[in-house]
């Protein structure tokens, strides 16, 4: 396969006149476990719900699977941030897991048997059984972080945008979740994971992307996880670049940022 | 029909349509979304009454509903093109809808329009009615056909989109839904109490389950409940208005699953909390009555509740002489794990959190009573099966049987 799994060229998001991420290319090829850090407000979070075609892009296109997203929805699975799930919600953890399961049911379409044998199956690779019928509230970080996993593997995707599942959980569930990765990786699964701590990423991913408002770096992470260029990443954050941007929109009679 | 059966009729239907839409509201955080509702709608209400002589409701509802698609359309565009929160967009829109209705109702003077100001339930008629029925079933065949995926929707809507889910359709149909079932419920209670209708059923079924299902058809229940006896309580009384009367029996049900609600109530709240808290205090004596026979003469004495003293026994954990206590063979070991998870505590606090070893014991003190056997057999392994805890003392063996 010469083309790779996710491709974006000259991608740009903005939120209220100020850059979010500008002129990102990436290419990541199948079956990479892909890592993507950089400092708070680098854009992490942005560039894969861009991705997702969740945010408005100012420029650029993405495609997946060498398609637009359009032709490949069902077929890209995706963990939120937990700070956006609501877990309040009346939903159990066998609810969510089986909502992987949903693609390809229609509007009316009730999940069978086997949907329901696909998510208790998840739930089992992700050691969630017991907890199945809980409410997703009453769980702990790492037991909330492995339902939504769950609901990934129960997807059975082949794109996987995971937005920092490493956060709030323990070590064990950690380690239950790196060694998740991999084995989707060695599927053939193409995974990208918003992470935050420089002291794992080295040994937990294959790729790093570097990001800071652009990407800084890209590549197999022995050539990208190197002193300059984590630097780089993290040293100067480009505070000229969103001043300029935030004047340029005041001036020009936009609003204020 | 009588006009009492007619009112009953209409408080069931409304309240069966009102809980299963505001269940979606309420978890979907919309209430404030139905308030706005009903207020921009009154400008459409007016106009079709005005416009329609024979107050063809279908025509009023057609009008009406019109009027709230203007009103979220103009709440939209104040949050896009200003940064307003969408409380202040709310409110303005609210507002001022309201205000464009009753300066209408002034100019114009329709005939009919009291009863969706205030709410006047005798005032459905046969037209009303069967209006009604045709919105509620709508909504008993929809919402049940479609529910996973409004569930989905409501939960987690980038991931519907990721699934290929017309996210957009649904979003549309349901606040269509929304706005019809919010029409026809003004005129049975008004303008402001729609709002009750719709979110007091729901947030008190919230209280009973943790499943949206049963939070749907609990609400719907609930909802025609409150109805059903609004109504007969106001025909006892003719003199007091319906519609608050309806608002305020979902009210009273509304506190009663506030206070007996099985998930989040206060009373099994409260029992819960009390069970819990009777289990850590006859821990406690177990633990005492172990480590007194460690170390006989050391642990202080043991003044406890003859309460604890009597469930124990009543578990067979201790034997009860005439003025001695012993343990059991199976309360012995029931003790042993205790001190085994609180010393192995310490142990992971001074190693793996850098407590210091002076500072652990409280600590423990509570981690040993929630400790089970699957995590105390993996932190004594991760500690490397340790025999000693921080201050010298033994940790009893584990539990061989129990060990995974």
């Amino acid at each position: 396969m010469s083309s790779p799994a996710i491709e974006t060229h000259d991608l740009a998001v903005s939120y209220r006149g100020k850059p979010v991420l500008h002129g990102v290319d990436i290419e990541i090829p199948y079956g990479s476990l892909t890592g993507v850090m950089g400092p708070n407000g680098a854009g992490k979070s942005t560039l894969l719900k861009a991705i997702m075609g969740v945010v408005r892009t100012d420029n650029g296109w993405v495609k997946l699977l060498d398609k637009p997203l359009k032709e490949v929805l069902g077929r890209i699975g995706y963990v939120p941030q937990r700070e956006s799930v609501d877990w309040d919600f009346p939903v159990t953890v066998f609810d969510v897991a089986l909502m992987g399961t949903y693609s390809g049911l229609g509007w009316f379409g009730r999940p069978g048997k086997r949907h329901r044998a696909r998510a208790y199956e998840a739930l089992e690779q992700t050691g969630m059984t017991d907890l199945a019928k809980r409410q997703i509230g009453e769980l702990s970080g790492g037991q909330q972080q492995r339902t939504f996993l769950a609901r990934a593997l129960a997807q059975d995707a082949e794109i996987y945008l995971m937005d920092e599942p490493f956060a709030g959980v323990d070590a064990a569930t950690e380690r239950t979740i790196i060694s998740l990765l991999a084995r989707m990786r060695d599927a053939g699964k193409t995974v990208v994971v918003v992470h935050h701590d420089l002291q794992t990423a080295a040994r937990y991913f294959d790729r790093l992307l570097l990001l800071n408002l652009r990407v800084v770096a890209h590549g197999p992470t022995q050539e990208v996880f190197l002193p300059e260029i984590l630097e780089k990443t993290y040293g100067g954050k480009l505070t000229l670049l969103s001043d300029v941007a935030a004047r340029s929109t005041r001036r020009e009679g936009g609003r204020h940022p | 029909m009588t006009a009492l059966a007619s009112a009953l009729l209409a408080a069931v239907l409304l309240g069966v349509a009102c809980g299963l839409l505001g269940s979606f509201v309420v978890v979907r955080r919309m209430a404030l979304t139905g308030d706005m509702i009903s207020h921009a709608v009154l400008p459409g209400i007016v106009a079709g009454l005005a416009w329609s002589e024979t107050r063809n409701p279908l025509f009023v509802l057609a009008v009406a509903v019109v009027a709230g698609v203007i009103g979220t359309g103009v709440m939209g565009a104040i949050l896009r093109h200003t940064r307003l929160k969408p409380d202040v967009a709310l409110a303005l829109v609210l507002s001022v809808f309201f205000a464009i209705g009753i300066a209408m109702i002034s100019r114009l003077q329709p005939a009919g329009v009291q009863a969706f100001l205030f709410g006047q339930v005798a005032a459905i008629d046969r037209g009303d009615l069967i209006l009604l029925a045709a919105v509620t079933a709508l909504t008993l065949i929809l919402l049940p056909l479609t529910f996973r995926t409004l569930r989905l929707v409501s939960f987690d809507t980038a991931f519907a989109r990721l699934l290929g889910m017309p996210v957009r359709v649904f979003e549309i149909a349901f606040f269509l839904l929304l706005t019809i079932v919010i029409v026809i419920a003004m005129q049975a209670v008004g303008v402001v109490l729609v709002t009750a209708m719709l979110v007091t059923p729901a947030a008190a079924a919230r209280f009973c389950t943790h499943s949206l299902a049963k939070t749907t058809v609990l609400a719907s229940a609930i909802g025609a409940a409150g109805g059903v006896v609004g109504v007969w309580i106001s025909s006892l009384a003719n003199y007091l208005p319906t519609g608050p009367l309806m608002a305020l029996a979902t009210t009273a049900l509304f506190i009663g699953a506030a206070l007996l609600g099985p998930r989040r109530g206060w009373l099994p709240t409260l029992l819960r909390r009390r069970r819990e808290a009777h289990r850590i205090a006859c821990e406690d004596v177990l633990k005492t009555l172990w480590l007194r026979e460690e170390a006989p003469g050391l642990v202080q004495p043991l003044i406890s509740k003859e309460s604890l003293f009597r469930s124990l026994a009543a578990r067979g954990w201790i034997d009860r002489g005439p003025a001695i206590v012993h343990l059991t063979e199976t309360g012995r070991a029931r003790a042993a794990k205790l001190v085994r998870s609180h010393r192995l505590w310490e142990r992971y606090l001074t190693e793996y959190a850098d407590y210091k070893s002076d500072h652990v014991h409280d600590d423990a003190e509570r981690a040993e009573h929630w400790l089970d056997e699957s995590s105390l057999a993996s932190l004594s392994e991760k500690l490397g099966n340790p025999l000693e805890d921080p201050h010298g003392k033994p940790i009893p063996a584990g539990n061989q049987e129990a060990a995974p």
